[in-house]
């Protein structure tokens, strides 16, 4: 089993080294009108990148509408988009019964079933996730002092002082970022969500019909304060009560303790789940912008990555942690804000 | 006679709207004391005087048993197929427990060594039993020390015997550092109406 943890950390390191390039992203699509184009950092990171190849590579500059052949689902780690054209099994639902509460009737997010959801690796929701629109390129409204904040993170940086990289857990929404495997256990009057990385962390989402608590009541922490209510088949997850030590992603999107998330999970076919995530930090950011991106199911079968036997293995970050030293991070708590 | 205190799936329900609050045992030494072999002995010997070389203390998971008496609080959640116990500290982790019978007990035939362990449970009249194998040698069974190795063999027993106390017994089998197996007995107190909060170990050791 450890030669297959090896093999799962090489891909997770293979990612890293590719960013930016969006192969997560599902190709195809034709562009609805009004989209932005390619942010220009990427336009000058693909040319120097095709500079540094030379005259022979083929040409620069990522084209508006390349193919990454990209899987279906764009999930996970090396891409295991599965056999397609095969006929799905319909969405599971819950019973339709008293005693499963809040739960009877609505989708079954596979909390009874044998296997996980793959989470996909999103490195930066500028060019790895789409808008609400199904635009590929995101433009964060952002204030000035959150672009500069970002800018210094990304670009001068290089991603070092990622908080999760000192193994603090990612926040919300980037738990749906990260990229390990997560399950979902619904309960009559509450969700938990139980997560692979992230430090083997968990997440309590209230369903008993209490409402968001004054952020100012509340302790702050990494993962919040979360409830949530069904709207028709659509979960609706709203979270707030986060401290200021998480990134949005791995690029460093900021946020501070003001932020806002309001996260919509619908299961669109048996083996995705879409998520629609909103994201309102008025300290950061103009307005309140959405990523879409989405986590696929993986049934318990064998395969390089999927003889967990359907459950969740147990990763512990902090074991041994040595990337912050050969990268010269320095300490979470002294990354400028 | 067993006072009422819910049901879910027909069983005992561990869990409510509330936590339990978990006991701090830093030395869970029985009263007949620990069947010690010699190896066990002498690495506990040493490691008593190295409290600093605690895993615990490095944000590692402490670890079964020894994250029931570990002084942060627990909550149960009971699913038709499995009990998730969740956990305040210990790095706000949690167990996920599959649910079977007796009979079924099965574990992987070469699991990966892992804190946490492979758990299966099952009822066993108002009892959950829950067994454990396929531990790495990481972990402390207390920060006294006492030892355990990749053969740890855990057998928990959970017997909620009202609605604010919840009994708990772990036998350890590990015949590389113990000559026979041994039992460590604790309880949980019910805290209602109260929920679980975000400690993160490791926020200290990052910085």
């Amino acid at each position: 089993m450890s030669s297959i943890l090896t093999v799962a950390g090489v891909f997770a390191g293979l990612s890293l080294l590719s960013i930016p390039a969006a192969a997560q992203r599902g190709g195809g699509a034709p562009q609805p009108e009004g989209c932005p184009g390619a942010p220009q950092w990427q336009i000058d990171r693909n040319a120097a990148a095709a500079a540094a190849r030379g005259p022979a590579a083929p040409g620069g500059g990522r084209g508006a509408a390349a193919p990454e052949g990209a899987a279906a689902g764009r999930g996970g780690r090396g891409g295991r988009g599965g056999a397609a054209a095969e006929a799905l099994p319909p969405v599971p639902r819950i019973p339709n019964e008293p005693q499963y509460g809040v739960q009877a009737g609505k989708p079954d997010f596979g909390g009874l079933a044998k296997g996980v959801w793959n989470v996909p690796y999103i490195v930066n929701l500028q060019v790895n996730a789409h808008d609400e629109k199904g635009c590929q390129y995101i433009i964060p409204p952002f204030k000035p002092a959150a672009k500069a904040l970002w800018e210094q993170r990304e670009l001068k940086d290089l991603e070092k002082d990622d908080p999760e990289g000192f193994c603090l857990p990612p926040g919300v929404p980037r738990m749906f970022f990260t990229p390990y495997p997560l399950q979902v256990y619904q309960m009559p009057d509450r969700i938990l969500f139980v997560y692979e990385g992230g430090a083997h962390v968990w997440r309590l989402v209230w369903m008993d019909g209490r409402k968001l608590p004054n952020p100012e009541d509340v302790n702050p922490t990494y993962l919040g304060y979360s409830v949530a209510h069904w709207e028709g088949d659509t979960l609706v997850i709203e979270s707030n009560g986060f401290n200021d030590r998480t990134w949005l992603d791995a690029s460093g999107h900021p946020h501070g303790e003001q932020l806002k998330v309001t996260e919509r999970l619908t299961r669109t076919d048996f083996n995705n789940i879409k998520i629609e995530s909103t994201i309102d930090d008025p300290e950061f950011y103009t307005k309140p912008w959405t990523v879409v991106t989405g986590i696929t199911w993986a049934p318990n079968r064998t395969g390089p990555f999927t003889m967990r036997g359907g459950e969740i293995l147990e990763y512990i970050c902090q074991e041994n942690n040595r990337d912050l030293i050969h990268i010269n991070a320095v300490p979470h708590t002294n990354t400028p804000r | 006679m067993l006072p009422v205190i819910g049901q879910v799936n027909n069983k005992p329900d561990l869990g409510g709207p509330g936590v339990w609050s978990l006991p701090n045992i830093p030395d869970v030494t029985p009263a007949g004391g620990v069947p010690f072999n010699s190896k066990g002995k002498q690495v506990w010997e040493k490691r008593r005087t190295q409290p600093a070389s605690d895993p615990a203390r490095a944000c590692l998971p402490p670890g079964v048993p020894r994250i029931m008496y570990s002084s942060y609080s627990m909550e149960i959640l009971q699913l038709p197929n499995r009990v998730v116990m969740v956990f305040e500290g210990g790095t706000h982790v949690f167990r996920s427990i599959p649910i079977g019978t007796k009979a079924g007990l099965k574990h992987p035939a070469d699991p990966n060594p892992t804190y946490l362990g492979d758990s299966y449970g099952w009822w066993e009249g108002n009892s959950l039993m829950v067994d454990v194998v396929g531990f790495n040698d990481r972990s402390w069974l207390d920060s006294s020390g006492h030892p355990h190795g990749e053969k740890l063999h855990v057998v928990e027993k959970f017997t909620r015997v009202d609605s604010s106390k919840l009994e708990y017994t772990a036998t350890i089998d590990d015949p590389e550092y113990y000559t026979r197996p041994w039992t460590v007995t604790t309880s949980a107190t019910y805290r209602p109406n109260d929920r679980l909060n975000e400690y993160i170990c490791q926020e200290e050791t990052a910085k």
